[in-house]
């Protein structure tokens, strides 16, 4: 992974001084809370339902187990415990104390780690793929252009106060895993015809209130045009971009209003002006990131692993983990694990410190001590060896962490809700968990089969529901919690929004409704076919007619 | 009317309620209780001097629900607010139950 | 509103046009935009320093063939939100190479003066309880990541030595 070098560290420990400086700033009252609410956002600190939260950055989801322990250590001597990873491959702290933040923001910068706009109308976290590096179907390693993109974002002068908050999100593999095409920027980087390296651009997706999938703009750009390029669209966005209204403020909008074409037509038009400017970077420093993301020096292994196989048949319960959370490897012997943060009836994407540190153990035991953030809210150790997989496993049977329900429907993506949310309308943590334990049978789990289920609980859609096989909206009406189903969406390489199925359900009724979906699919199925293939074939009548039914 | 005034503590953010006395309390229970026009302005000033004196952070009104003797917000949101996170107060314990409050959602 | 250059508080010698109550000629002048568009000719030829303001909607390139005529481009921010300010910064100066002075004026708050020392501004007008804050604000962070109007050494110049020497 990547590591700080001076100038890196630098920076953010600059970044710690000020933030230190800001705090005092407030506490003495020379800042007014809303002069410093600003100020706080960029570092990530909001004020939430209950008390402050602090949103720590995983850049493209990839932290170390000394950066995971250290997430544990402040959850233990600042905050409750525990903490929660996000959709966004971010980390957050439910209830640190003001007073606390520049110095668990100091812990975090010793292990190279900071909350830099994690909030805030800036550039986001880049967003990428989890098995990033070893996937089987990968061409490109994401995780190179992340980390050029996030140091040319990282306080940029011009890029700060844009019209809205923005995230960019990178694949370099066949298969989307990273969402990229409900991003405000999506890149898929892929080899063109005449064997150049580079990116197809799209642009203007996103969820909230206004779901879109985001549209090409430029199908080949040469890789080193990335910055240019990208400098180009921003500020096209920044000067364009709607101001007059936060809920028509992203870049979807400015696309959609626009049209693409023209969109595009002014990027390009700025773009000419940029592209041959000092953003192309030199080679030397892509070589330079490049050479933190070259392949670990892998044991050569021959297939089929023995060991491996035997313990498949013996043992049931590793069989079935394996089913779900065992990932494909480049490399022949190896396997990426996935770690699954949806015990049944817990709180999805939650972890104690403890947890942290078993998790961060076995990493150092058996993944060269590097961790992935999903943005399913699961956690992956992407160098396992096949002979090691057992004991991994028990490994994490033992840290309670070995729930074998990777991609099944009660894997449920859910944003924190009214239980933590400010801006929430319903809670959404406690549906999860009334579904889970409904479907809480791991036999009747996989004979659904894969099945995604997403839970937002405002409409700002930070539980991707409109991206969900089966997605959950919660609303407010009339003081009473309500719940709008949307189906059909999904977040891959084939990006749907989900279509709203009909009037909302209410808390009581909301898990006997997506009962109702299951069993209707269930029920129409055909041999091997996935909810999604089902409802593509079928459409959603058939499903609606299930659910407003006659009353029995 | 009845209604009480809530912020959050700046230094680190927990949720008070303003006593009768205005002074802060984390339990709602303690919340003074106007059922006047005038408590309630006099309550909500008191909030926005300490706000000013950099105590809390934006001070606001909570209406109650009348018609009881205990303090419940008319608001989930507030209620919620009130007694924290309905899913877990220590990690990893679960908790059911359809509502918060749902018992003081019936004396509306 | 104070004026700084490079933290210091100079004198400020311009007036904002009020068309109401035109001021004598000689008196250097600041012609908000709106007012350019409808009566250029007229303040071409104002006998005295000429200045423009323009608002975050103002496109650069409409004003560039004047540029020989201004000593002066002020950038209004009406809130510190909103950032479009610091791209037409960026775009006089990288792009029509505006050479003469340039001003942000408007809710700027503390906190952005490096951006708007970066983007290419000299001078700020600044609230009376941020005059003091220049230097402390500029130095908050040494060396910056990516390239900008400024002449700032970057981090890649720094790693690079070489490349960036050509």
């Amino acid at each position: 992974m990547y590591r700080y070098d001076e100038y890196d560290e630098t920076l953010v420990q600059e970044r710690v001084d000020q933030f230190r400086g800001q705090v005092a700033r407030r506490l003495s009252g020379e800042l007014t809370e809303n002069q410093f609410r600003p100020l706080r956002l960029m570092n990530g600190l909001y004020l939430q339902l209950h008390s402050y939260m602090l949103r720590v950055a995983i850049p493209y989801g990839v932290l170390s187990s000394t950066q995971m322990h250290r997430l544990a250590d402040i959850a233990r001597r600042y905050d409750k415990g525990y903490g929660h990873f996000t959709t966004r491959q971010n980390f957050q702290y439910n209830w640190p104390r003001l007073e606390d933040t520049p110095d668990i923001l100091q812990d975090l910068a010793d292990v190279e780690m900071h909350a830099i706009q994690t909030s805030g109308n800036c550039i986001r976290n880049v967003t990428s793929d989890e098995f990033a590096g070893v996937a089987p179907d990968e061409t490109h390693d994401p995780r190179i252009a992340c980390e050029i993109i996030r140091q040319w974002s990282s306080f940029h002068p011009e890029f700060s106060f844009l019209p809205r908050k923005f995230k960019i999100a990178v694949s370099g593999a066949k298969s989307d895993r990273a969402a990229i095409k409900v991003h405000d920027i999506g890149l898929r980087q892929y080899q063109n015809e005449d064997g150049e390296t580079g990116y197809e651009v799209m642009v203007g997706g996103g969820q909230g209130r206004t779901p879109m999938i985001a549209k090409t703009i430029r199908p080949f750009l040469l890789e080193k045009h990335l910055l240019s390029y990208l400098e180009a669209i921003m500020r096209v966005y920044n000067r364009f971009g709607r101001r007059d209204n936060k809920y028509k403020a992203r870049i979807k909008i400015l696309v959609h209003e626009m049209g693409a074409a023209a969109f595009s037509g002014l990027v390009e038009e700025e773009w000419e002006q940029l592209k041959d400017t000092s953003l192309q970077l030199p080679e030397a420093e892509v070589e330079r990131i490049q050479s933190y993301f070259e392949p670990p020096a892998y044991e050569d292994i021959n297939e089929p692993v023995a060991s491996f196989e035997n313990k498949r048949t013996e043992d049931k319960g590793f069989a079935a983990w394996v089913n779900t959370s065992v990932f494909p490897h480049k490399q022949a012997g190896y396997a990426a694990a996935i770690i699954s943060l949806k015990p049944i009836g817990g709180v999805p994407g939650d972890a104690s410190a403890e947890q942290m540190d078993a998790i961060a153990d076995l990493a150092d035991q058996y993944s060269l001590g590097e961790l992935r953030v999903t943005h399913a809210q699961n956690l992956v150790l992407a160098y396992v060896k096949k002979s090691d997989l057992y004991a991994l496993w028990q490994g994490l049977v033992e840290a309670d962490l070995a729930t074998a329900n990777q991609g099944l429907i009660t894997d449920i993506i859910v944003c924190p809700g009214l239980d933590y949310c400010q801006l929430a309308t319903a809670r959404s943590i406690p549906i999860a968990q009334e579904i889970a334990e409904r479907f809480a049978d791991i036999r009747r789990q996989h004979d659904i089969g894969n099945l995604y289920v997403n839970i937002s609980g405002c409409i700002n859609a930070c539980g991707h529901h409109h991206v969900g096989h089966i997605g959950i909206l919660g609303l407010e009406k009339k003081g009473q919690e309500s719940y709008q189903i949307t189906l059909g969406g999904r977040a891959d390489e084939h990006a749907a929004i989900g279509e709203r199925v009909g009037p909302a359900f209410s808390y009581e009724t909301i898990v006997d409704a997506v009962e109702t979906i299951v069993d209707t699919y269930i029920g129409i199925r055909e041999t091997d076919e996935r909810f999604i293939d089902t409802l593509t074939r079928t459409g959603t009548d058939v499903f609606k007619e299930a659910l407003y039914a006659d009353p029995a | 009317m009845k209604s009480a005034i809530t912020a959050n503590r700046l230094t680190d953010g927990a949720v008070l309620f303003l006593t009768a006395v205005e002074t802060w309390s984390e339990k709602m229970a303690d919340a003074g209780v106007a059922t006047d026009q005038a408590t309630e302005d006099r309550l909500l000033k008191a909030g926005q001097v300490s706000a000013e004196a950099q105590h809390v952070v934006d001070p606001y009104v909570v209406p109650l629900i009348e018609g009881q003797d205990e303090i419940s917000p008319m608001d989930r949101r507030e209620r919620i607010r009130g007694t924290g996170p309905t899913v877990q107060q220590e990690f990893n314990t679960r908790r059911h139950g359809s509502d918060v409050g749902a018992a003081a959602e019936k004396g509306r | 509103m104070p004026i700084l250059r490079n933290g210091a508080v100079i004198e400020d010698k311009w007036v904002l046009l009020d068309e109401a109550d035109e001021p004598q000629a000689g008196t250097p002048l600041v012609v908000p935009s709106e007012i350019w568009r409808a009566s250029r000719d007229r303040y071409l030829k104002w006998y005295g320093p000429l200045g423009i303001r323009l608002s975050p909607a103002d496109e650069p390139s409409a004003i560039a063939h004047d540029f020989g005529r201004f000593e002066l481009i002020e950038i209004d921010f009406p809130v510190f939100g909103d950032g479009r300010g610091f791209s037409i910064a960026r775009l006089l100066r990288e792009r029509y190479d505006y050479q003469g002075e340039l001003r942000a004026v408007g809710d700027i708050l503390r906190d952005q003066f490096l951006f708007l020392d970066r983007c290419g501004f000299d001078t700020l007008a600044v609230r009376q309880d941020q005059v003091g804050a220049w230097k402390e604000a500029l130095s908050e962070l040494s060396t910056p990541y990516q390239a900008a109007t400024d002449k700032r050494t970057t981090v890649l110049s720094h790693r690079h030595p070489a490349k960036a020497a050509e």
